[in-house]
């Protein structure tokens, strides 16, 4: 890592600056003078990255508005030495952004969502610039251009005719679309020719009304931010003040932390495994995974008294001390749930029913990568890259616990690979109890701290003059191994004050490749595909 | 008499609920009204709407837990939404949304039955969103952010109750407006 940082300061000069130098995050700040002509000069620019220092992984981009200027952060990852540059771009009240889709696919669907919320142009090395803006891109996609179909309705007669092709719309009203998105699929002959792709339908500003306010006000809406489980958001946002302030964590708190974790990544599994199953006509198999989810959520009931959104997390450890007795029911439903997993995975590995419904649409780990894929969804495609081992937080140093990896990145592929990262998931719980560190749970020598994280008070004391923000100004992309990849947060504050806030979503990066997916394939195929990618709308459009 | 043409909902009539007119109404009906109704009741189908953390609590209702038996029994989940009585609306009402929840209230089955689950639905909450009864009559609302489990039995309860006594909302858009 170290040759890797050394060589870019020799190749791009003095001019980067270290936020985290011990997450491995470099930020370089590139002023590229910006015109028609400098479209090459900005693409070599990206691809001497991507080709000499081999950051073959586009992890986001973020777009800020300022009053000064434009301003574009790219989030770049080297997979041999796990090692994250920042690059952010001067636009200099430019009304282009040049586009870096024919570097990295997943740059097509971050520059999509920008337009959508920015008045500003993309060009791609052409002359002529192409503005996409949002209302030309719904102009395609009016409610009344085309009529919705029920399923049973479709048109599935044998035809080779390409004028047979038509566009249906699937979503929001049909599974498994409900409620999250709208996809649209040109249809003949039982294969998918084209598809489109309108998200968005709950984006409801949540990047931009957090502005402003105190940090520690702002667990509660990001308990809200994901629908899939209510851990991951709230706790890396925790993480993140804990890091800016240098608030250590008591052991106890640490481990809890990581119990509740892994609690969340079995409930998220069971969850997918449930809709899959359900989906494609395994009922049985679908009762018995909700049943195992049901004893997650009776532990959740037990320790927090909610099943969701538990309000637990504070700065500096735990609001709650885990009840008594609560760590033996971990363990006993640990133990009930591998059991019972296990004879599941009997049933459905090389299970030729299932095989044929779901080895559909594969996926090679190149394309993966190019796509920007994290979590089960990029290990499904056999690339070995897991945060809790590459950046091991808490006590994942210790534990014993393996990375399970696909081979063709199929629905089939997916399904296991959730499977035994459940098995891990319980075996790392089993571990963490077995040694659970005796102590307090809540470091309260610190700023932030608050009495009624631990019951002292009643009422919130929330002192106005206090704001909470380190003084000084600070830029933290800081990133965590979420249930289905990788969750991020750009956080930029000046003065005291929160100015820019973005969040990396995994699920707007799957959802993004699906239309080249499923191009030339089957509709049935098509649509379980959607289901296995795990799209979570509610984190996706924010 | 068929069931669209009474008049005697409480929009049209606010005095309604204050003189117990309401009991009144079902006792003037017939035989066969009334029995159209409660037959109606014993199943009714349903069809979700939202991807927040409220569905995800709902989804728990079809799940193999024994206090969710008898809704279980009494709801079933539907495609499409055509054949569907109640329309389960969650999460919040966004602009982008908005003409996808009108739709899906027009191709209901008639008389339209619309439960809104959680605070977001009910209010807009944290988000500042709108509302979902500022769009389309909202028959039943369940708190909680997210619902506990009881009191969504609770609010499916109530709604069944509220088929069976024919007690709709449901006047058509136009006549809200």
């Amino acid at each position: 890592m170290l040759n890797l940082r050394d060589d870019l300061y020799q190749k791009f000069g003095t001019e980067f600056k270290s936020s985290f130098p011990d997450k491995g995050l470099l930020t370089y700040k590139a002023k590229i003078p910006f015109d028609d002509q400098s479209v090459e000069t900005f693409q070599n620019f990206f691809k001497r990255l991507k080709e000499e220092f081999r950051f073959h992984m586009l992890v986001d981009i973020c777009f800020e508005e300022t009053a000064s200027g434009r301003l574009a952060h790219y989030q770049f990852l080297n997979l041999e030495v796990f090692f994250y540059l920042q690059v952010s771009v001067d636009l200099q009240e430019s009304d282009f952004l040049v586009s870096l889709s024919s570097l990295w696919s997943s740059a097509e669907t971050f520059e999509k969502d920008i337009i959508e919320h920015y008045p500003i142009f993309i060009t791609d090395g052409s002359k002529t610039a192409q503005r996409r803006d949002l209302e030309n891109s719904r102009e395609n996609q009016r409610l009344d251009s085309i009529p919705p179909v029920p399923r049973y309705e479709i048109p599935l007669q044998p035809s080779h005719n390409q004028r047979d092709r038509t566009w249906h719309r699937f979503g929001p009203h049909s599974a498994p679309f409900n409620g999250k998105v709208r996809v649209d699929l040109l249809i003949a002959d039982n294969r998918v020719y084209d598809s489109k792709v309108l998200g968005g339908l709950h984006h409801r500003g949540f990047e931009n009304k957090v502005l402003g306010k105190e940090p520690l006000s702002l667990t509660f809406q990001f308990e809200r931010l994901c629908a899939r489980d209510s851990v991951y958001a709230p706790l890396l946002w925790v993480e993140t003040l804990e890091e800016m302030h240098h608030i250590s964590v008591p052991d106890k708190a640490k481990a809890i932390r990581m119990v509740w974790m892994e609690l969340a990544r079995v409930e998220g599994h069971l969850n997918f495994l449930w809709e899959l199953t359900h989906e494609l006509g395994f009922y049985v198999s679908a009762s018995v995974f909700a049943e195992l989810l049901e004893q997650v959520y009776h532990l959740f009931n037990l320790y927090s008294g909610k099943s969701q959104n538990y309000s637990l997390f504070a700065v500096g450890g735990m609001r709650k001390v885990n009840p008594i007795g609560w760590g033996t029911e971990c363990l006993e439903a640990a133990k009930y749930i591998l059991k019972i997993i296990e004879e599941q995975e009997k049933g459905f590995n090389r299970n030729p029913r299932f095989m044929a419904v779901s080895s559909g649409f594969p996926m090679s780990a190149g394309q993966a990568l190019d796509h920007g894929f994290t979590g089960p969804n990029l290990r499904a495609c056999g690339v070995n890259l897991d945060n809790r081992k590459t950046k091991p937080r808490y006590f994942y140093d210790d534990v014993d616990f393996e990375v399970p990896l696909g081979i063709d990145g199929t629905t089939y592929d997916r399904f296991l690979v959730r499977l035994e990262e459940l098995k891990q998931s319980l075996r790392i719980i089993n571990q963490v109890l077995d040694h659970l560190p005796a102590g307090s749970i809540l470091n309260k020598d610190h700023p932030l701290y608050r009495p009624e994280y631990d019951g002292q008070a009643n009422e919130i004391s929330m002192n106005i003059d206090q704001q909470g923000w380190p003084t000084k100004s600070l830029e933290v992309f800081s990133h965590i191994e979420a249930t289905e990849g990788l969750l991020g947060y750009y956080i930029k504050i000046e003065e005291g004050n929160l100015t820019k806030l973005h969040v990396r979503s995994p699920s707007l990066v799957h959802l993004g490749a699906y239309p080249k997916i499923v191009r030339g394939g089957d509709l049935a195929g098509a649509l379980t595909t959607f289901q296995s990618l795990s799209i979570d709308a509610w984190e996706m459009d924010r | 008499m068929n069931t669209r043409d009474n008049n005697l909902g409480p929009r049209q009539d606010p005095a309604r609920h204050r003189l117990g007119l309401g009991f009144q109404a079902i006792n003037r009906r017939n035989f066969f009204e009334r029995m159209k109704t409660w037959s109606r009741s014993q199943l009714l189908s349903t069809y979700v709407m939202g991807g927040n953390c409220c569905t995800r609590e709902l989804y728990r209702l079809s799940g193999p837990n024994p206090q969710t038996k008898d809704v279980r029994e009494s709801f079933t989940e539907v495609e499409p939404i055509e054949s569907c009585d109640v329309l389960i609306v969650t999460g919040v009402i966004t602009p982008a949304l908005k003409p996808y929840l009108l739709e899906a209230y027009e191709r209901m089955l008639r008389p339209r039955y619309v439960l809104a689950v959680g605070t977001c639905a009910a209010s807009g909450a944290v988000f500042e969103t709108e509302a979902l009864d500022q769009i389309m009559p909202v028959d039943v609302y369940v708190s909680g952010c997210p619902p506990t489990l009881d009191s969504l039995i609770k609010g499916l309860d109530s709604l069944r109750e509220k088929v069976r006594l024919g007690d709709h909302l449901d006047g058509g858009l136009d006549a809200q407006s």
